[in-house]
């Protein structure tokens, strides 16, 4: 009512058709109040002209009509008028018109795409866990299988004295008589145990039958830390037998653990499954230069140690395979990232905080970081441009395939073409918030593997270097002659250097060391640099 | 004689900017002009000139300026810019080129 009071004062010398006309014609205008009121001026004065001549109300009142249907139809001028007006408007206010729709349109495309994304859910398709449990399993018989004893050893083994944990976790030079004899008695308790480890470790297959709810995440970790004490249990079990001159015992505990090793190694199993084995091995090989310090065995044992050893390596390649670990990240990666329906295929953040984590829904998730400054940038990657799941599958088939034929090249060689793994494994999935916590640290994998071969490569030649003194009466000049004499295939290999394992005659014994990972040959002095010279020979106690 | 609107619609902005380029006028006063120029030959419809104007004003073949006039009466004036007068000379040639196209027609016609 106030609106129309206010349009009849502005109209009050024309008749009342007019103001009407004016009113309804300015509303159906729709565009800027400042443009409606100059068209409003300029028709009331239009009007005001042709009335001017009549003479009575009557007149103005006819005329007006008459007027007024002149200008046609009022939604069609409306819309004209609008038009025309708007093709007047400057650039300047076209531009700022033009940014704000944009603007606004992109408000508009922003929100539906949160709703399309928040919409998204992850559809777990396929059985990983079922592929994992074909994969490592060996086509062979139950009764051939090492695990249902390592288990059973593993239970029996679990919850140590705490005592006896002290113990175990302590280097084993660093130990009282006291601790050994109490150790001694506890591997007398634990017989049993040791013989179903023994046991185990002579059967060809070791394989696990899996079962998570979790997907391959609830597989990769939870039986690995009681096999990591075990292989502790037979490291000092073989050094306490060889101080009490249980030599035959002592070699037969390091061939075990030996074994042992091989079992978790074999296979497709998880990268941690194969690190553990690695220990064992390395526990084994650092334990048998402990035995042999003692000089304690005769010529012909050496050679019947030398053929035992190379017989439990004859198919041994010390790399290690990602096939079982790839599965493990392709089921997360089918966990991690929405279903290809509505909202499909982009990272879904819940199930990624909680790797890390708890999250609940993602929408919380979301507007949590969304509500921190800092995540903004990490929501914009999520939202806009982070890998989708066939393209973040394809990284991490690409680092793998990369990083196996990286497995097959020493760390000097990888040096000399200048490539560093953990570099160009990180470079590969930088960007991938998924991958970027999935992948392991490949490099160090790389170089434990390196490590465990050169370990027991140095052991077997220390064997041979001991047979050759024993039989010869003194030690080979050089590896060259050891070999020429047919007490070694070949020198050992060091990873870490272009050559050999370096051999030096020192008055009645000699040295063997590898350069370490500095590259460098420090002559053998292993504290000159953190990582240098890896001496194997003379064996300083407590240094392995 | 009134012309059919779309027949008209080609040549108005040819008449609006040739009677403003004897002076500016404004609106009531232009439709007025073109009626009288035209001998009543020639109407607008209000509902077509007023939205003409902008259009013209948009191009800037023309420019509109509010003034008071003596008896105190505001009106917006229009009047022709340098860009309307050479549009104008030019769609002149073109419509007297047409007329004459189209007398040639017609008298062939007509023989």
């Amino acid at each position: 009512m106030k609106r129309q009071e206010e349009d009849r004062e502005r109209h009050d010398d024309l008749p009342g058709c007019v103001a009407e006309f004016l009113s309804e014609l300015i509303r159906h205008m729709r565009y800027r109040r400042r443009a409606r009121e100059e068209v409003r001026a300029e028709l009331q004065s239009h009007f005001a002209e042709e009335l001017r001549e009549c003479k009575s109300e009557q007149e103005r009142q006819k005329k007006a009509e008459e007027v007024i249907a002149g200008f046609g139809d009022i939604k069609l001028l409306a819309t004209l008028l609008r038009r025309a007006k708007k093709r007047c408007r400057p650039p300047w206010q076209t531009v700022v018109m033009r940014a704000g729709q944009i603007a606004g349109l992109l408000v508009v495309c922003f929100i539906v795409y949160v709703v399309w994304f928040l919409a998204g859910r992850p559809v777990v398709t396929t059985d990983y866990v079922a592929q994992f449990n074909r994969l490592v399993r060996p086509p062979a018989d139950e009764s051939l299988n090492a695990a249902p004893l390592y288990i059973c050893a593993a239970d029996m083994l679990d919850g140590p004295p705490a005592d006896i944990a002290e113990v175990l976790k302590s280097e084993y030079a660093d130990l009282s008589a006291e601790q050994k004899q109490r150790l001694a008695a506890w591997f007398a308790e634990k017989r049993e145990m040791l013989d179903l480890v023994a046991e185990g470790a002579q059967r060809p297959h070791y394989w696990r039958t899996y079962e998570s709810e979790e997907g391959m995440l609830g597989v990769f970790l939870p039986h690995v830390g009681s096999y990591r004490d075990l292989v502790r249990v037979l490291g000092h079990r073989a050094r306490l037998l060889a101080d009490e001159g249980q030599n035959e015992d002592a070699l037969a505990t390091i061939q075990v653990c030996y074994r042992h090793g091989r079992h978790l190694r074999a296979g497709n199993k998880t990268i941690i499954e194969q690190i553990v084995g690695m220990a064992a091995q390395n526990t084994a090989s650092d334990a048998l230069l402990d035995v042999l310090s003692g000089r304690g065995l005769e010529p012909a044992r050496l050679a019947q140690l030398q053929e035992e050893l190379k017989g439990l390596f004859v198919d041994e390649d010390f790399t290690v395979r990602v096939e079982g670990e790839k599965l493990g990240i392709y089921d997360e990666i089918q966990r991690c990232f929405t279903a290809g329906r509505f909202g499909g295929e982009h990272l879904y953040p819940p199930r990624l905080a909680s790797l890390g984590s708890t999250g609940d829904g993602q929408g919380e998730v979301m507007f949590d970081l969304m509500a921190t400054p800092r995540h903004w940038g990490t929501v914009a990657r999520v939202l806009f441009v982070h890998p989708d799941k066939d393209e973040t599958r394809a990284t991490i088939d690409r680092a793998y395939d990369i990083w196996a034929e990286w497995m097959r090249r020493t760390p000097s060689q990888l040096r000399d073409e200048a490539i560093d793994i953990n570099d160009e494994i990180e470079r590969m999935v930088q960007g991938n918030l998924l991958l970027e916590i999935m992948v392991p640290a490949l490099g160090r994998v790389h170089e434990l593997s390196y490590m465990t071969k050169v370990r027991f490569d140095a052991a077997l030649a220390i064997v041979a270097l001991l047979r050759y003194e024993a039989e010869q009466g003194r030690y080979p000049e050089s590896l060259n002659e050891l070999v020429a004499a047919g007490y070694l295939e070949q020198p050992p290999l060091d990873p870490w250097s272009s050559g050999p394992l370096t051999y030096r005659r020192t008055g009645e014994d000699f040295l063997l060391y590898g350069w370490g990972e500095n590259f460098t040959d420090d002559g053998g002095r292993p504290g000159v640099d953190e990582h240098g010279d890896w001496v194997f020979w003379p064996v300083v106690q407590g240094d392995n | 004689m009134k012309f059919e609107s779309q027949l008209l619609k080609g040549v108005a902005p040819v008449v609006v900017l040739e009677i403003l380029s004897r002076g500016p006028m404004y609106g009531y006063e232009l439709s007025q002009a073109i009626e009288q120029r035209s001998g009543s030959v020639l109407t607008l419809g209000k509902g077509t000139l007023y939205p003409l104007l902008y259009n013209l004003e948009a191009k800037k073949l023309v420019k509109a300026k509010w003034e008071t006039s003596d008896s105190g009466r505001k009106r917006r004036y229009y009047s022709i810019t340098g860009k309307g007068k050479e549009q104008l000379t030019g769609q002149k040639q073109q419509l007297r080129e047409l007329s004459e196209g189209l007398r040639l027609v017609f008298e062939w016609t007509a023989a």
